[in-house]
């Protein structure tokens, strides 16, 4: 039998939804297949893989009309626990796949659950994370492990299973560029030298010609097309959007030999100086534990540095004025989830005009200009919750703006969102700057760096170690795309 | 990490140890057996694991819960005779000796949790109860809860900082009550969403395929050990009914 | 067609997939959080100087209500039982809360499997009886392990009661009825 997959969905609806969610999709993937799964943002890539599984219909209450065959067993018949002994599957936050407090114990957690011996167990644990470079960090607590090491912990620990099917759902999207190419060579890897079947869906920003076998392009639930990998386009190289130079020399925001050091002497940052003037993009990049975090929070008055100053229009930053300060400034941070809090998109948005003293139609008027803006319009009274990551990312830019902020720092905007998603936020900052505003990205993305700033600050070792301006892109274009420079896990 | 003599102890003779001290710290009014439970605790603490560190930071709760007992006991304790009157305020003399007896015993009962909770790492906490038949899918949730603690407290410390550098007011005492809901209600949200993720995950990677499943290690009582639990159940019978210590 | 436990035990009293055991354990951190939070402003009251946690008593039981609510039992129990013990470290009357945790999670549970909860009658009566039998073990622990006098462990529980009772009904209504139309919990 050299069918892994035989996919006949005619519909999946759930309850209360009249639509299907997902439709006419047939589908057959031979063993040792790799299919690249892509398609914009709600398109329905993780619902078909959900799907794969069973979990859309047995965990999430979905009703199929069709069949999905798993190495030639129907999936409804299957419960969801023995799945994995037929499939391994892995999403895109790895904090919330690993439940052990060692990195040993992570490992063998699907081993331990189908009941193989303690030295079985053992000897598979260790052929997976030594295949994952996780060797030697079998006693370590998981907390302790960077963003890349524990979605390739994830990884060992679906590896271990030794399932012939694998299914991947955007593995990337949390991970720097480093990270994420790094993961992409180990799945690689696996599908090569061990001929494991592999679906995914991909990431932005890959070049899938690389190593699928098929890509499959999906829209509003269903295959729209398919190619042949070697068919595929490869994603371009980001350039630059050219802009008007900035005319004005007032400088917005000054960080003048900033240093910073935590409790116990770790350095957060040390002896940073530059300046932002007003109407610039600029974007601040580095690998984890380069002290971007501290700068942002240093810039945001959380924290106050321990040496050197920060100006926002020539007033320093203290613990006093950083309230005042802060209404000048709009935030915008990786993950919307972390501010939202109110029942409506509505109330949501205009709770930053709480203070502000307008009357309640001036307020309604914003609220409904600024929603426009970022296309919720349509869901003024719809539950925040309900609404898609990329959407609450929208929700969040709409509550950054809507006091008119003269500045607008955003903290990787763009981690995990589709490319559609992430370009619709990098639009609506670049949108901010032409009327006048200035931007701060804090980024390890560097598509949406190269594409739209025009100041990149690269910060190593808690030091800004170089400042290129839109001209002298070209020399670090390259590298940065390649994941070049500095390892993460070094860093950390 | 450094092994400690009180790692190689079954996490059953732990929990008699700390069910001894805590029953008896509950059912003696003697505040010298509450001072010997509290010394207790230190002595065996330094012998097994080298320091007493981990209980600095209990101090300022001791002194808060010390602080209201007195004033409690000094306002409104009728026992024994008046001592001292101002106006209608009256203090008797058994107010200080029934405000120290509740400050010990809080102490006591305490120190000798936490004293059990740092001994005994999480996974010996599991094997234990599997050890009383409680089935794993439950008995696993006290490792799930030592993952997942400090993330979540990192993630309640990162949605603080959002609100507050979104303009929300986090000092003074009216502007913590408000900020409740602002910070509350995202955690509860993300809490929801991360558990549908982890329960799917765990369920992907047969968690409950079967009643049973495979540990890293098993637990043993030693004859010493059993000896030792029968030592603490007989002393604790005697101390507390017979002796009435 | 199988379809989610969640789904199908809609006004059970047990649940007992995993979804609602790891929820026990999720939930019951938020709650250890939340209520270490509301403690630290508590002291900073009168009322909490004087021993008598309002805002901490009215969080404790909108937790004990919601997880009770969105998560049925033995969840309830679980995450009741996951805040007493992690509450060793921040609060000396955690054996009391180890039992009023259960009981008060028990109490809504009971009122949750008579009624559908969509009005606010069948949340004042499960704060009711969340409150009243929670508060009724915290008493016992007051005079057990405080040593206070009967009538002053009487009177602030009473006065607890007083205030969480109408508190934690209005926030657990608005939390559930908020949750439910998040779409977050079926």
């Amino acid at each position: 039998m050299d069918t892994a997959l035989e996919i006949n969905i005619k519909s999946l609806t759930f309850p209360g939804q009249e639509a299907a969610a997902l439709k006419d999709i047939a589908l057959t993937v031979k063993k040792g297949e790799f299919i690249a799964v892509t398609g914009a943002s709600g398109a329905g890539k993780s619902l078909l893989l959900h799907t794969l599984t069973g979990a859309a219909m047995k965990y999430d209450g979905g009703l199929l009309d069709g069949s999905v065959t798993l190495l030639g067993k129907d999936i409804m018949e299957l419960p969801l626990p023995a799945i994995c002994q037929y499939l391994g599957y892995m999403f895109q936050e790895p904090q919330n796949q690993i439940v052990s407090v060692s990195v040993g114990e992570e490992v063998a957690f699907g081993l331990a659950n189908l009941g193989y011996s303690r030295e079985e167990i053992a000897c598979r644990s260790n052929e997976a994370l030594s295949f994952a470079g996780l060797q030697g960090l079998e006693n370590r607590r998981t907390t302790s492990l960077s963003g890349g090491q524990a979605q390739r912990l994830v990884f060992a620990g679906v590896l271990a299973l030794s399932t012939p099917v694998l299914v991947l759902d955007q593995p990337g999207a949390e991970l720097d560029r480093q990270g994420k190419l790094k993961l992409y060579a180990l799945i690689r890897k696996i599908h090569r030298e061990k001929g494991v079947t592999v679906i995914l869906a991909a990431d932005h920003g890959l070049n899938l010609s690389d190593f699928a076998d098929r890509v499959l392009v999906m829209e509003k639930g269903t295959l729209k097309k398919a190619y042949r990998g070697r068919d595929y386009p490869a994603p371009p190289q980001p350039v630059p959007v050219p802009y008007s130079a900035v005319k004005t020399k007032e400088t917005v925001l000054s960080v003048e030999n900033v240093s910073y050091a935590y409790q116990g002497g770790v350095l957060g940052c040390e002896d940073i100086s530059f300046q932002v003037r007003r109407g610039e993009f600029l974007a601040i990049m580095g690998v984890n534990g380069s002290g971007k975090t501290t700068l942002l929070k240093l810039m945001e008055g959380l924290l106050l540095p321990t040496r050197g100053k920060i100006k926002v229009f020539g007033e320093v930053m203290t613990k006093k004025s950083a309230f005042a300060l802060r209404a000048k400034i709009g935030f915008l941070f990786q993950n919307p989830d972390l501010q939202i809090f109110a029942d409506t998109v509505k109330a949501e948005v205009a709770f930053a005009l709480k203070n502000l003293p307008l009357r309640e139609e001036e307020k309604n008027a914003r609220v409904k200009k600024v929603l426009k803006k970022v296309g919720l319009a349509a869901y003024e009274e719809c539950h925040p919750q309900r609404l898609s990551r990329g959407q609450r990312q929208k929700l969040a830019a709409a509550a950054a703006l809507i006091h008119d902020p003269e500045i607008i720092i955003a903290d990787e905007p763009t981690a995990g969102l589709q490319e559609e998603d992430c370009r619709l936020i990098m639009d609506l900052l670049t949108d901010f700057r032409a009327g006048g505003g200035t931007v701060i990205l804090v980024s390890h993305d560097p598509g949406a760096v190269l594409a739209y700033a025009h100041r990149i600050l690269l910060l190593d070792h808690q030091r800004l170690i170089a400042d290129y301006d839109q001209g002298d892109f070209g020399g670090v274009a390259a590298s940065l795309w390649q994941g070049g420079g500095r390892d993460e896990e070094e860093a950390v | 990490m450094k092994r400690k003599r009180s790692d190689g102890l079954d996490p059953r003779l732990k929990l008699i140890w700390c069910l001894v001290l805590l029953f008896t710290a509950l059912l003696s009014s003697s505040l010298r057996t509450q001072i010997i439970i509290i010394a207790l605790v230190f002595f065996t603490d330094l012998f097994l694991t080298g320091s007493v560190k981990k209980y600095r930071i209990l101090l300022l709760i001791f002194l808060i819960v010390a602080s209201q007992l007195f004033l409690m006991q000094l306002l409104f304790n009728r026992e024994g005779v008046v001592i001292w009157q101002w106006g209608i305020i009256e203090i008797y003399s058994g107010a200080m000796s029934a405000a120290l007896l509740g400050v010990l015993r809080t102490v006591a009962i305490s120190l000798s949790a936490i004293q059990m909770m740092t001994w005994t790492p999480s996974e010996d906490a599991v094997l234990m109860l599997i050890g009383y038949r409680v089935p794993y899918r439950y008995a696993m949730l006290i490792t799930m809860a030592e993952r997942f603690l400090p993330l979540l407290k990192e993630e309640y410390a990162s949605i603080s900082d959002s609100q507050a550098v979104r303009g929300v007011a986090a000092t003074g005492l009216i502007n913590r009550i408000k900020m409740l809901p602002l910070t509350v209600m995202p955690l509860i949200y993300r809490a929801i969403r991360r558990t549908s993720e982890i329960a799917l995950s765990m369920e992907l990677r047969g968690f409950g395929k079967s009643e049973t499943r495979t540990f890293s290690k098993e637990l043993c009582l030693t004859t010493t050990e059993i000896i030792c639990c029968f030592l603490l159940l007989i002393a604790f019978i005697v101390l507390n009914f017979y002796f009435h210590i | 067609m199988s379809q989610p436990k969640e789904l199908t035990q809609n006004n059970s009293f047990f649940r007992t997939d995993t979804k609602a055991l790891v929820g026990s354990v999720i939930l019951g951190i938020v709650f250890v959080i939340a209520c270490q939070a509301t403690g630290f402003i508590d002291n900073l009251l009168p009322t909490g100087k004087a021993g008598m946690y309002l805002i901490n008593g009215t969080c404790w039981a909108f937790f004990t209500g919601i997880i009770a609510l969105l998560y049925r039992q033995p969840a309830g129990l679980i995450a009741g039982e996951v805040e007493a013990i992690i509450s060793i470290w921040y609060s000396p009357l955690w054996l009391a809360f180890v039992f009023a945790n259960a009981v008060g999670s028990l109490g809504v549970s009971l009122v949750a499997k008579r009624y559908s909860m969509e009005k606010w009658s069948h949340h004042i009566l499960a704060q009711f009886f969340c409150n009243v039998l929670g508060n009724a073990v915290v008493f016992v622990g007051l005079i057990m392990i405080f040593n206070l006098p009967v009538k002053v462990a009487l009177v602030e529980t009473l006065i607890v009661i007083a205030v969480c009772w109408p508190c934690s009904t209005v926030l657990t209504k608005l939390a559930y009825d908020g949750l439910s139309k998040s779409g977050l919990v079926k």
